[in-house]
C-alpha cells in the first residue's frame, strides 16, 4: 500500500512556518527521493494568526495535491488550533504551543503540547521558533529522517549561524522524544 | 670527403636536426680515418658505408688505427655515426617498401621494430663497450655491472644503472662513467642514470645497500622498482648482478619468499599509474604516443611479470608468454602488443624525422605538414581531401581508446586481485589488539606505502560491513590519551609532501562519515593538520593545481567537508600565482572551485555537487562560462535522443542543476540583473517544456493514450518565473484546462504531478495556485470563472496570480480564450475594485510587516519587492496592460502614462538593485529573504562595495538597502497617487 502523509503547519506570521515547511519538503524531496506537494496561504490569510502551510508526502506520485485528513498538526496559535483540528485524521498528531495555544481543542487525535517559542526564547532569537518546530516534526513524522533534514536545514542557513540552528532543532526533537 | 658522404648528408636531410651532430662528427674525423685505414691496409676489413659484418671487430680496427686515447674515442665516433646513419636510412627505405598498398602495415611495422631494435642496441652496447675499454685501461676498480634498465630501442636515450658491491671506492669508477656519459652524449646516444639520480644522487654508480634501503624506503616507487626489474647486464661484472636480481629485484615477485609488502606495493604503484593513464582527458592541441599509450602497455605488463613470476625483461617475449599464461585474456594482451607495435613505430618515426621529443604537438602548418612525413612513411596516403596525418591521428586516437578500455579491464582484474590478497585485509581480521595497535599498525602500513598511488580497495575495505574497520580505528584513535592522539595525527600528516593525494582521500573519507564512525575530533584535526603542512609547501598554489589536476573531484569533496574558516585558508594557499603553463589551466579552476566554496551559499553549492557527481569535467569548466552553457546545451540535446521517458527526465534535471549553477557562477561574477533574468528564463522555461513532454510520454506509455493536448490546457508560470526573476526557492505553477471531461482533467492533473515530482526534486518546491480552492493541479476554466462570478472577498489574490502569470506551455489561442474568459471580464473590466482592494492590501500588509518587525526582508518590507510588484500589478491593471509582469512592463506603463515616467524609470533602478541584492545574498550566503546584514560583507564585496574592516562592506550593503527601500516607499507612493 502506498505511503501517505499529510502535514499542516499553522500559526502566526511572526514565526517563518513557511520556513520549516520547505526544509520538511527539501528533505523528502531532494535527500529522500520522496514525492512532496507543498501548498501555502498566500495574502492575507499568510498573515492571519492562522497562516498555514501544508505537505503532501507519498512514496507514489500524488495526484490528490490538497491537504485533507492530516496526520500531523502544529498549532502555534488557539486560533490555528481551533480552526484546523476538525481535519486531522483519527490517529493523528496535534502539537500545540504550550504558551499560545491554552485550550486543546478535543478530538480523537493524540495532542502534545510542547514550548516553541520558548525554547526558542531561550535560545535568544523568538524567530528560531519555527526550527525547533522542525526538530519535533522530524521526531514525530515517520515521513522525515533526521540526517536529511539536517542537511536540508544547514543548506538553508547562514555560515555562521549552524550551531545556532542545530541547538534549536534539537531542542524540538528531544522535547518531542521526552513525551513520547 | 668522397661523394658518397654528400650522398649521406643529402639522405640524412629528412631526418630531424638531432642526427647533425653525427654528420658532424663524421665531417671532422672521417679523412683522417680513411687515411689510418688505408696507411694500416685495413681499409677493406671496415665497413665505413655498409652494413658492418662484424661491429666488434671493426670497432676493433677503427680503435686502434688511432694514434692515442682521445683519437681513438673520435674515430670510433666518426664510425659510429656511420653506422647510426646508414643503419636509420635502411630502416626507413625498407619500411616505405614494405607499407605499400595491400600489405599488412602491422607486420611490416612489427619486422621493423625487431630488427632495427636489434640492430641499434648492438651499435651502442659494441661503442659502449669500446669506449670503456679506452677509458678503463689501466684503471683499479672496484667490482662493477652496467645495466640496461629501459628500452633498449629507444634512441633518444640510453637508461642505464650501473650497480657496485659497496659505497667506498667507487670515486675511481664515477669518473670514469662520467666520461663515459660525455662520450655517449657526443658521438651516440645520451645516458641516462635515473635510477642513480633517484637512489644515489651523488654518485653513477649505487651500491647494492643503496638499493635495498631505498627499496625499504620508497616500496611503491614503481618507476625506480620497473627500471630494476627490466635491468639487464650489458658490461661488468655478471655475478655482482645476479646479487642484486637475488637481493634486490627478486623481492617483487608475488612467488619470492620476501614480504609480500614490497610485491604489492609495486603493483598497487604501477596499477595506480595506469589507472590515471587510461581515464585521461586528451589535449586538443598535442598526442603523447608515451602518455597517452605506451606507458600504460608497459606498466600493465610489468604488473602481469610480478604477478606470475616473468622475470625476463623482454616486453615483447613476456607479451608472448601471457598468451600461454592467461588464456583467457588472450584477445586483450594481443591488442596490448599490436598496439605497442603501432605506437613505437609512431614515436620512433617522429622522434628521427621530426624532433626528439616525446609530445607531437598539432596545432601549426609546419607540425602538420611534419606529422604528413611520418605518416607517409607509416604508409598513410591522402585519400581525396583527407590528408595522411588525418588518417594516422583517426587510427591513433582510435588506437589509444581502445588500448584504455583493455587498459580498464585488466586492471580491474588486478584490482579484484589485491582486494582478495592485500596485506590490508589482516587489519580486518578480529584478532584481539591492545589498545592503540589496530590505529599503530595501519599507519605504519599506509606510510609503509605511501607513496602508491592505486588505494581503491583499502577504501572500501575501511567502508566494508558497515565501516567496521573505520569505526575501529577511529575508536582505537579516541580511546588514546591526548598526547598519544597528537602524536598519531603528526605521524599521519608526514603524508601530506609524500601523497597529498592520498592524504586528502583520508581526510574526505573521514569528514563524509565523522556521523557514523564519530571522527569528528580526528577529522577536525588532521584537516587542521593539513592545512598547516600544506602552508609548508614552496608553492602550495602549484601543489593545489597538480593535485587538481589529477583529482578535481576530490578536491572539491575536501572543500564540502571542511569549515568556512578552512576553506578561506585552502582560498588564500591556492590563490598564489603558478608560472607552469600545463598548470594553470587547473589553477584557474582551483581557484574558481574555492571561491565558489568560500563564497558560495550551500544553495549555489547543492547544484554544483549534484552536477559534478555526475559531470565531474565541469570542475575544469567553472571559469569559462561559454563551456558551462555548452556542456548544458549538450546535456539537453542528449535528453531528447535518449529512449525512456524516465532517462530524459533524469537528464533535464542534470540540464537544470548545471544550468542554475551557471547562471549562480555569472552573477557571482557580476552578470546585470537583466542578463541573469534572461538567462534564468531562458532555461527553466526550456526545463518545463521539455519535462512536460517527457511526463506526457510516460503517461502516454502508461494510458495506452496520448493524456492531453496543448489545445485544451496550458501551464503558466506564476510568481518570481513569471516576472522572469531568478534564484526563487518555489516554483509558483498555474495550470488551466478548457474541458469539463473529467477524464481529460484527471489525465492533464496525472502530467502535472509528475511534473511536480521532478521539479521538487531540484530542491525547489512547486506551488500549485488555486489548489486550495479547486482541490486538484489543473483547474477547468469554466470552475474559475464561477468562482469569480462568486465575488468572494480575497479573490484579489486569485486575480494577482492569474494577472501576474506567463503562458510557458500552451497556445496562443488558449491564451487568448483565458484572457477573454477571465483576466477581461473580471480584473480589466473591473479594474477599479481590483485596484482598491490591492491598495487596502498593501497598507494592511506593511502594518503587519511592521508589527512582526521584518524589516531587513527583502521582499516583504515596507519599500521591498512585493510592494514594487503589487504596485506593477495596479498598474497593469488600470491601464488594460496585456505584457507579463516583468521589469520591461514598467518601461511600457511609462509609455501609456508618461505623467509618472520619472518615478518609474526610478523604480526600476530601485527593483534591480534590490534584486540584484536578493539573488547575491541568496548565492552568497543563504536562501533567505531576511538579509542577515552581519553575514553581508561577502554580498558587499561582490556588489562592488569597498572597506577592508569587518562588517563594513556589510554595513554599506545595510545603508544602501534602506536608501533604497526608503526611495522605493515614496516612488510607489508618488506613482500610485497619480496613477490611482
Amino acid at each position: 500500500m502506498a505511503f501517505y502523509y499529510q502535514i499542516r503547519l499553522s500559526g502566526g506570521a511572526e514565526i517563518d512556518l513557511h520556513l520549516a515547511s520547505k526544509i520538511l519538503a527539501e528533505a523528502l524531496a531532494v535527500y529522500e527521493d520522496k514525492n512532496v506537494v507543498q501548498h501555502i496561504s498566500y495574502g492575507p490569510a499568510a498573515r492571519s494568526a492562522a497562516s498555514r502551510t501544508d505537505l503532501v508526502v507519498s512514496d507514489q506520485e500524488i495526484y490528490r495535491p490538497k491537504a485533507r485528513e492530516v496526520d500531523l498538526l502544529v498549532a502555534l496559535t488557539q486560533e490555528a488550533a481551533d480552526r484546523y483540528a476538525g481535519e486531522v485524521s483519527p490517529q493523528g498528531y496535534l502539537l500545540l504551543d504550550e504558551e499560545a495555544v491554552p485550550q486543546a481543542p478535543e478530538g480523537k487525535f493524540r495532542a502534545y503540547r510542547l514550548p516553541f517559542v520558548a525554547a526558542a526564547r531561550e535560545l535568544g532569537d523568538a524567530r528560531l521558533a519555527s526550527i525547533v518546530v522542525l526538530g519535533a516534526v522530524t521526531a514525530l513524522s515517520p515521513a522525515h529522517n533526521r540526517r536529511a533534514v539536517e542537511d536540508a536545514l544547514l543548506a538553508r542557513v547562514a555560515p555562521g549561524t549552524e550551531a545556532h540552528h542545530r541547538e534549536a532543532f534539537e531542542q524540538g526533537f528531544k522535547k518531542m522524544n521526552e513525551l513520547l | 670527403m668522397p661523394r658518397r658522404y654528400d650522398k649521406l648528408v643529402e639522405l640524412a636531410g629528412e631526418f630531424s636536426n638531432y642526427t647533425a651532430k653525427y654528420l658532424q662528427q663524421i665531417g671532422a674525423a672521417f679523412d683522417e680515418l680513411n687515411t689510418r685505414l688505408e696507411q694500416a691496409g685495413l681499409r677493406d676489413e671496415v665497413h665505413l658505408w655498409q652494413p658492418a659484418w662484424n661491429l666488434e671487430r671493426e670497432m676493433d680496427i677503427v680503435s686502434h688505427v688511432a694514434p692515442e686515447g682521445a683519437e681513438r674515442v673520435r674515430f670510433l665516433g666518426c664510425y659510429y655515426g656511420l653506422q647510426y646513419l646508414r643503419m636509420n636510412i635502411q630502416a626507413i627505405e625498407a619500411l616505405r617498401a614494405g607499407v605499400v598498398p595491400g600489405a599488412s602495415r602491422e607486420e611490416v611495422y612489427r619486422e621493423f621494430l625487431t630488427s632495427l631494435g636489434s640492430s641499434y642496441t648492438q651499435l651502442v652496447v659494441t661503442f659502449m663497450r669500446k669506449v670503456l675499454d679506452i677509458l678503463l685501461a689501466g684503471a683499479e676498480l672496484p667490482p662493477f655491472v652496467i645495466c640496461g634498465v629501459g628500452t633498449m630501442t629507444d634512441q633518444d636515450d640510453v637508461d642505464i644503472a650501473v650497480v657496485v658491491e659497496e659505497e667506498s671506492g667507487r670515486e675511481p669508477l664515477n669518473s670514469v662513467l662520467s666520461k663515459l656519459s660525455s662520450i655517449m652524449l657526443r658521438y651516440a646516444t645520451r645516458f641516462h642514470f635515473y635510477l642513480s639520480e633517484r637512489v644515489s644522487p651523488e654518485s653513477f654508480a649505487t651500491s647494492l645497500e643503496e638499493y635495498r634501503t631505498y627499496a625499504e624506503t620508497y616500496p611503491g616507487d614503481y618507476i625506480i622498482i620497473s627500471e630494476l626489474l627490466n635491468a639487464e647486464p650489458l658490461f661488468g661484472d655478471r655475478a655482482l648482478f645476479e646479487r642484486l636480481q637475488r637481493e634486490i629485484t627478486e623481492r617483487y615477485y608475488v612467488d619470492s619468499d620476501a614480504d609480500p609488502v614490497y610485491h604489492e606495493g609495486f603493483v598497487r604503484g604501477a596499477l595506480g599509474d595506469v589507472v590515471a593513464l587510461a581515464t585521461r582527458d586528451f589535449d586538443a592541441d598535442r598526442i603523447v604516443p608515451k602518455e597517452e599509450a605506451l606507458r600504460i602497455i608497459k606498466a600493465l605488463v610489468q604488473i602481469k611479470r610480478s604477478l606470475h613470476g616473468l622475470r625476463e625483461p623482454n616486453i615483447w617475449h613476456n607479451l608472448q608468454r601471457l598468451a600461454d599464461i592467461e588464456p583467457w585474456n588472450a584477445e586483450k594482451n594481443d591488442l596490448l602488443e599490436r598496439g605497442l607495435v603501432f605506437f613505437e613505430v609512431l614515436r620512433y618515426l617522429y622522434q628521427l624525422l621530426v624532433v626528439q621529443d616525446e609530445v607531437v604537438i598539432l596545432d601549426t602548418p609546419v607540425m602538420t605538414e611534419n606529422l604528413s612525413r611520418v605518416a607517409a612513411a607509416m604508409g598513410y596516403r591522402r585519400r581525396g581531401a583527407v590528408g595522411s596525418e588525418d588518417s594516422l591521428l583517426v587510427h591513433y586516437y582510435d588506437s589509444v581508446d581502445r588500448v584504455r578500455a583493455v587498459a580498464r579491464d585488466l586492471a580491474r582484474e588486478v584490482e579484484e586481485n589485491l582486494r582478495t590478497g592485500s596485506v590490508f585485509l589482516n587489519l580486518a581480521s578480529a584478532e584481539p589488539r591492545p589498545p592503540g595497535e589496530l590505529l599503530k599498525q595501519t599507519l605504519r602500513l599506509i606510510r609503509f606505502l605511501a607513496r602508491v598511488a592505486f588505494w581503491d580497495d583499502v577504501f572500501e575495505l575501511l567502508l566494508a560491513s558497515d565501516k567496521e574497520l573505520l569505526r575501529a580505528l577511529v575508536a582505537d584513535f579516541n580511546s588514546l590519551p591526548p598526547a598519544k592522539r597528537e602524536r598519531r595525527v603528526n605521524e599521519l600528516v608526514g603524508l601530506v609532501k609524500r601523497n597529498a593525494e592520498l592524504f586528502i582521500k583520508l581526510l574526505v573519507l573521514l569528514g563524509e562519515n565523522r556521523e557514523d564512525v564519530d571522527a569528528h575530533e580526528l577529522f577536525e584535526a588532521l584537516a587542521r593538520a593539513f592545512l598547516r603542512e600544506f602552508g609548508t609547501f614552496y608553492n602550495p598554489a602549484r601543489e593545489g593545481a597538480h593535485l587538481f589536476a589529477v583529482q578535481p573531484t576530490l578536491v572539491h569533496r575536501y572543500l564540502a567537508e571542511i569549515d568556512y574558516d578552512a576553506a578561506k585558508e585552502f582560498m588564500d594557499l591556492t590563490s598564489r600565482e603558478v608560472t607552469i603553463p600545463s598548470l594553470q589551466p587547473a589553477a584557474a579552476s582551483l581557484r574558481e572551485l574555492c571561491r565558489l566554496r568560500y563564497y558560495g551559499s550551500a544553495y549555489l553549492r547543492r547544484y554544483l555537487g549534484t552536477t559534478l557527481q555526475k559531470y565531474a569535467d565541469c570542475l575544469y569548466l567553472l571559469d569559462d562560462m561559454e563551456g558551462l552553457a555548452e556542456k548544458a546545451q549538450g546535456i539537453l540535446a542528449e535528453s531528447a535522443l535518449v529512449p525512456t521517458p524516465a532517462a530524459k527526465k533524469e537528464l533535464l534535471g542534470d540540464y537544470y542543476d548545471l544550468e542554475l549553477l551557471r547562471i549562480g557562477l555569472m552573477t557571482l561574477r557580476g552578470a546585470t540583473i537583466e542578463e541573469t533574468n534572461a538567462a534564468y528564463t531562458e532555461f527553466s522555461d526550456d526545463y518545463l517544456n521539455y519535462l512536460f513532454d517527457a511526463c506526457r510520454e510516460e503517461l502516454a506509455e502508461e494510458y495506452g493514450r496520448w493524456v492531453t493536448s496543448f489545445d485544451v490546457m496550458a501551464l503558466y508560470a506564476a510568481g518570481g518565473h513569471a516576472r522572469e526573476w531568478a534564484f526563487n526557492d518555489d516554483y509558483d505553477l498555474l495550470v488551466l484546462i478548457d474541458s469539463d471531461d473529467e477524464k481529460l482533467q484527471e489525465l492533464g492533473g496525472a502530467v502535472i504531478s509528475a511534473m511536480s515530482a521532478e521539479i521538487s526534486k531540484r530542491g525547489m518546491m512547486p506551488h500549485f495556485r488555486l489548489i486550495e480552492h479547486f482541490g486538484s493541479y489543473v483547474i477547468p476554466v469554466r470552475q474559475l470563472e464561477e468562482f469569480f462570478r462568486r465575488g468572494e472577498a480575497t479573490d484579489f489574490i486569485e486575480k494577482s496570480q492569474l494577472l501576474e502569470s506567463r503562458l510557458v506551455i500552451g497556445t496562443s489561442t488558449f491564451e487568448e480564450e483565458a484572457y477573454e474568459r477571465i483576466i477581461k471580464p473580471f480584473v480589466f473590466d473591473r479594474a477599479e475594485d481590483y485596484i482598491a482592494d490591492m491598495k487596502t492590501e498593501m497598507a494592511s500588509r506593511q502594518r503587519a510587516v511592521g508589527e512582526v518587525f521584518l524589516p531587513n526582508n527583502v521582499k516583504e518590507c515596507v519599500g521591498g519587492l512585493r510592494d514594487i510588484v503589487m504596485t506593477m500589478l495596479i498598474c497593469k491593471a488600470r491601464f488594460g496592460i496585456r505584457d507579463p509582469v516583468t521589469s520591461h512592463i514598467l518601461e511600457g506603463i511609462g509609455r501609456v502614462y508618461p505623467q509618472a515616467g520619472l518615478e518609474l524609470r526610478s523604480l526600476y533602478n530601485s527593483m534591480c538593485f534590490l534584486k540584484n541584492l536578493r539573488d547575491v545574498y541568496r548565492l552568497a550566503v543563504c536562501l533567505d529573504d531576511n538579509l542577515d546584514f552581519e553575514h553581508a560583507d561577502v554580498v558587499g564585496e561582490i556588489l562592488g562595495f569597498d572597506g577592508a574592516a569587518a562588517g563594513e562592506q556589510g554595513r554599506q550593503v545595510r545603508e544602501a538597502f534602506d536608501r533604497t527601500t526608503a526611495k522605493v516607499a515614496a516612488e510607489i507612493e508618488s506613482i500610485l497617487a497619480k496613477v490611482t
